[in-house]
């Protein structure tokens, strides 16, 4: 096992790079973009200030020592301060960090709480009822905008019927409520968001497990264990669905980049505390270095997640280990 | 054993068919269309609800709602058809050269590809709109960039696949050359699923650019996009709820109907 995780750690080198590499090219070659990052004004300005930016921050040095140089900076999660202001970039993202975790968290828990019974009932019982109504609104949630699903939500459950809060992450006056109103508190304002998010990131898993399902069920194995006399609901979920299962934890790595990408609409409309909203802020802020901090630690992130779904996979499904 | 679709599914696939095909002729023609224009003020009749002389209703500033949308369709739906465009060649033109050349070559974009499969793509559109500013053709440009990678990996798998077959061990020893081989004898066979991706794509780029312009930060005003639209409509949901409506469901509906289109299309060619 230790072996196999070392190996994943090294084949993940050559990804930070690249990500790196990419976050850091968008920045320089960007007209204006490294002035914009110096926080003195475009290109446009005086020249004798843009000599000095040029001078200060080594643009006139070659592209790779540059994009080494500024590695060097966030390996040690150095990305400058903030223009708005001048607090460290990775402190700030880090206050914000937890936020989202909970947030995709409870989202990524809610996706397979409802994919996978929907999945596996579908693939049981192909063209049935539940499984044409499962069908219709995993492909509707798949294609609402989510942004104007939230909106409609927001209207209705928050404004007109008033019953659940409709931004932030806490009611005012949190901080003396007792510990269980607290979390209470904090649940009852993840109901709007954490929803939104599932129902609209449901349909790359449900669809997955209802194939994976079907192509198992199809086997010969699943024949034999039924002609046994095994009853329907072990066949399903003692038989087919444990091998249908193991792929999945691969298929969290690849659903992860767009539900934490898509976590930058929902928290900017919910107002959530999170690292989405925070890049929209720097975003509309112009505050250069923040939006370069966050892009490359939410990316980074994203990669350490498809890590612990890797590891995770090899620990379930012990033949991946010697591939 | 092919399952014979029923007649409410044909149903649902042919207006699925009918849905973008409505919009874009809507936009093509949309002078004729709509005698309104889609910038054209009139402060005395703001927040008019959907009536016969405005079939959708007008928004804050008197325009007319179908006008907009029509004309909003025509941004929509050319960055679309642009994104899935650069993204459609990126994705075959790696797929097909991974595959083929294998070796190096192969390796260093099948790293390419996981990187970009594992970067939260709506972060990297931010970053890029940050930098470059927002305007439609950078809009264009980044979906493009972004969204190429799954297609690439099916290609390439494909062309792993149609290259040890017997034919094209005959066309190598034929003599024919590597050019021939691959754009003559293995590229139509691995179209199937760049088809399905453009139909997929489609409806994939209709939702970021729109999701984009909600955040501002896509199409800008005065120009009509229906994401920016939604979301100057957001502001008066209580009071005038066909400013968001309608936007809301142009979206919905026309990605509706490329993914059901998609996923059709899918199953047909068997995955």
């Amino acid at each position: 096992m230790l072996r196999y995780i070392l190996r994943r750690l090294v084949s993940y080198i050559p990804l930070l790079i690249g990500i790196t590499l990419i976050s850091f090219l968008i920045m320089r070659l960007s007209p204006g973009g490294p002035e914009l990052m110096s926080g003195f004004g475009s290109a446009d300005s005086d020249p004798e200030v843009r000599e000095k930016i040029v001078r200060v921050y080594g643009l006139d040095r070659p592209l790779h020592e540059q994009y080494l140089k500024w590695l060097g900076n966030i390996v040690t999660l150095d990305f400058g301060v903030s223009f708005q202001d001048g607090r460290s970039v990775s402190k700030k993202i880090m206050e914000r960090l937890p936020a989202t975790i909970l947030l995709n968290v409870c989202s990524l828990f809610f996706i397979f709480l409802l994919a996978v019974p929907a999945g596996v009932y579908s693939a049981a019982k192909p063209g049935s009822f539940f499984d044409r109504a499962v069908t219709i609104l995993v492909f509707a949630g798949f294609s609402v905008p989510a942004y104007w699903l939230a909106l409609i939500f927001m209207d209705y459950f928050g404004v007109r019927l008033g019953i659940l809060p409709i931004s932030g992450m806490v009611s005012s006056g949190w901080d003396y409520f007792g510990p269980f109103r607290k979390t209470a508190d904090v649940a009852w304002h993840l109901i709007l968001p954490v929803f939104i998010s599932a129902f609209t990131g449901l349909a790359s898993l449900s669809r997955y497990v209802r194939a994976e399902m079907k192509e198992v069920l199809a086997m010969d194995f699943i024949t034999a264990a039924r002609a046994r006399g095994v009853s329907e609901g072990d066949v399903i979920w003692k038989h087919a669905f444990r091998n249908a299962l193991l792929p999945l934890a691969t298929l969290i790595g690849l659903m992860l980049p767009s539900i934490i990408g898509g976590g930058v609409i929902f928290e900017t409309i919910f107002s959530w505390p999170g690292v989405g909203r925070l890049m929209y802020q720097a975003v509309m802020a112009r505050d250069y270095p923040l939006i370069m901090g966050n892009g490359v630690i939410v990316a980074v992130l994203t990669l350490a997640g498809n890590f612990i779904a890797d590891v995770s996979y090899a620990y379930i499904d012990p033949r991946i280990r010697y591939k | 054993m092919k399952k014979r679709a029923s007649a409410g599914e044909k149903l649902l696939l042919y207006s699925a068919f009918m849905v973008p095909a409505l919009f874009i002729a809507a936009a093509l023609a949309a002078p004729k269309i709509s005698s309104y224009s889609p910038y054209g003020q009139n402060l005395k009749e703001r927040f008019a609800p959907p009536s016969s002389s405005h079939i959708m209703g007008t928004d804050e500033f008197g325009r007319d709602v179908f006008a907009r949308l029509i004309y909003a369709g025509r941004v929509s739906m050319a960055v679309a058809v642009v994104a899935v465009v650069i993204s459609v060649f990126i994705g075959t033109a790696l797929g097909l050269f991974a595959g083929f050349f294998g070796g190096w070559a192969d390796s260093l974009i099948v790293k390419l590809i996981d990187i970009f499969l594992c970067m939260p793509v709506f972060f990297l559109i931010l970053m890029v709109v940050a930098f470059w500013g927002p305007s439609v053709r950078n809009i264009m440009l980044v979906i493009g960039v972004t969204s190429w990678p799954g297609l690439a990996r099916l290609v390439r798998a494909q062309v792993l696949s149609v290259s040890k077959r017997d034919y094209i061990s005959a066309a190598r020893s034929l003599g024919y050359g590597r050019m021939r081989i691959i754009f003559v004898h293995i590229l139509p066979n691995v179209l199937a699923p760049v088809f399905v991706a453009c139909v997929l794509g489609l409806g994939g780029a209709i939702l970021v650019e729109s999701g984009i312009s909600f955040l501002g930060l896509g199409v800008q005003p005065p120009f009509a996009s229906w994401g920016n639209m939604l979301s100057s409509g957001r502001t008066y949901m209580g009071t005038a709820w066909w400013l968001s409506f309608w936007p809301g469901m142009a979206i919905f509906i026309n990605v509706l109907a490329f993914n059901l289109v998609g996923e059709h299309l899918k199953e047909r060619f068997g995955r």
